[in-house]
């Protein structure tokens, strides 16, 4: 799930392109993320239903909440595996996408949407802490948090391990 | 391609897209199909439905019904017990002493004291401990709404919209926008859904101890002193009850609303608007 509340003034209704009071920004497309963490490469969309029971699983096993019933996945041509995936910020939904190795290790993370005024985990440097994560010696609570964005990068590693998670458990035998 | 029809007291609205026309024809056809059966076995107005059953024999005898209807049943007794009876699937009494619901033919008198403990389920027959009137208005809309979906069966990369009145669930990853029914200062309310769903209320009147009811229809007229509560949640039975503790506890559904993983947007006259959960 994502959802976002905004009020718009009254005024701006009527307009073609209404002026949002309060909106996330998009900084990047699906497109653009992918072309970032694997240049060159294309992709095949996989995207599938979770069932109840692998919902539940995800969740049980990452202990971290498991929002949407479905996996936005891509084969990537060069090997690997390309997804976006959702997390819930102070007041925002977080939108990025993850790079995995064939065998499951981060390439990488690309934050597509956010709040500007969290837009402090966009920083190179806090995203590198999860790239050549893999799900056996991962830990969220060791990424360090950024002040002024606290929940937003907590949540986005948390969300990390859920994506491994989910390697672990659907993605590294689907067929 | 959109199609709308009257059904469950309001209109209800299908729109899918990223399909053939065929292929969205027959979802769209199996989407009002799923929808007219929750209607055809949970109306409280419709005397041969599952609830008017219950409402008139349950209190007597065990009462077999449909597994659709337990299966409601069941998820509005869970969500009972999770606000603690601030939603209350047998608050039917209340409403139609009211005059908010007909009175049902041959049921016998609701006994003011019942409440959902007095529901109990055993395989697929229901038994009340007293004699109750259920009531499905605050539950019902939204479980259609999911069934709808369920029965039209998209491939993911198709996008579809079902809103029953407002209460409404989005399949696909685009983002709908939607305005909420309120006009209040400030501008005009909008949440961005994607792969979610969204209800909404208004009205939270007590009356005794009684559970908050949802009077329904106030969409567009001013609040005044009253609150008004919108729930996004994964579906949209959820979001449908939480907007009635939402309504009722404020802040204090936070937990509540963490538990389902939802989030709520609450607007009071004197609060201004104030987003619950979703940190």
């Amino acid at each position: 799930m994502q959802a976002k509340f905004f009020l718009v003034p009254v005024a701006a209704v009527a307009c073609a392109q209404p002026a949002l009071a309060e909106d996330s920004a998009t900084f990047l497309s699906v497109e653009q993320a992918q072309r970032v963490l694997f240049p060159g490469a294309t992709f095949r969309p996989d995207f599938f239903d979770l069932s109840e029971a692998q919902f539940n699983l995800i969740r049980d096993t990452a202990k971290i909440t498991q929002w949407v019933r479905y996996i936005r996945a891509w084969r990537v041509s060069t090997g690997g595996w390309f997804l976006v995936d959702h997390v819930v910020g102070r007041d925002d939904m977080i939108k990025y996408g993850i790079g995995l190795t064939a065998d499951g290790q981060v390439t990488g993370i690309e934050i597509l949407e956010c709040l500007p005024r969290y837009d402090g985990i966009r920083n190179p440097a806090w995203r590198r802490q999860v790239a050549g994560a893999r799900r056996a010696s991962y830990n969220p609570d060791a990424v360090r948090s950024i002040s002024g964005a606290t929940l937003s990068s907590e949540h986005v590693a948390d969300g990390v391990k859920r994506v491994l998670v989910t390697y672990d458990l659907l993605l590294k035998n689907r067929r | 391609m959109e199609r709308a029809r009257p059904l469950l007291g309001t209109t209800v609205a299908i729109r899918v897209s990223g399909l053939p026309r065929e292929e969205a024809d027959r979802a769209i056809a199996r989407g009002f199909a799923a929808i007219a059966e929750v209607h055809r076995l949970m109306s409280f107005h419709d005397a041969a439905s599952d609830l008017s059953r219950l409402n008139r024999g349950a209190s007597r005898a065990p009462v077999a019904v449909d597994r659709r209807t337990l299966t409601v049943l069941r998820h509005a007794l869970a969500a009972a017990e999770a606000s603690r009876g601030l939603f209350d699937p047998t608050v039917g009494g209340a409403l139609a002493a009211r005059g908010v619901l007909p009175r049902p033919a041959d049921a016998p008198e609701p006994d003011p004291a019942a409440t959902w403990r007095d529901v109990t389920i055993a395989g697929s027959r229901v038994r009340f401990g007293r004699p109750l009137w259920l009531d499905f208005g605050g539950i019902a809309k939204g479980h259609a709404v999911d069934a709808a979906l369920a029965a039209m069966a998209l491939p993911a990369t198709a996008q579809a919209v079902v809103n029953a009145g407002g209460d409404l669930r989005v399949a696909g990853l685009a983002p709908e926008l939607v305005q909420l029914g309120l006009d209040v200062p400030g501008g005009v309310p909008l949440v961005e859904l994607a792969d979610g769903a969204l209800a909404s209320s208004t009205g939270a009147r007590r009356w005794g101890a009684a559970a908050p009811v949802h009077l329904g229809g106030a969409h567009g007229r001013p609040v005044g002193k009253r609150r008004f509560a919108a729930v996004a949640a994964p579906c949209c039975m959820t979001a449908d009850w939480l907007t009635k503790p939402v309504l009722a506890l404020g802040s204090r559904a936070v937990p509540l609303l963490r538990r389902f993983q939802a989030i709520a947007w609450l607007y009071s006259a004197r609060g201004g608007w104030r987003v619950l959960g979703g940190d």
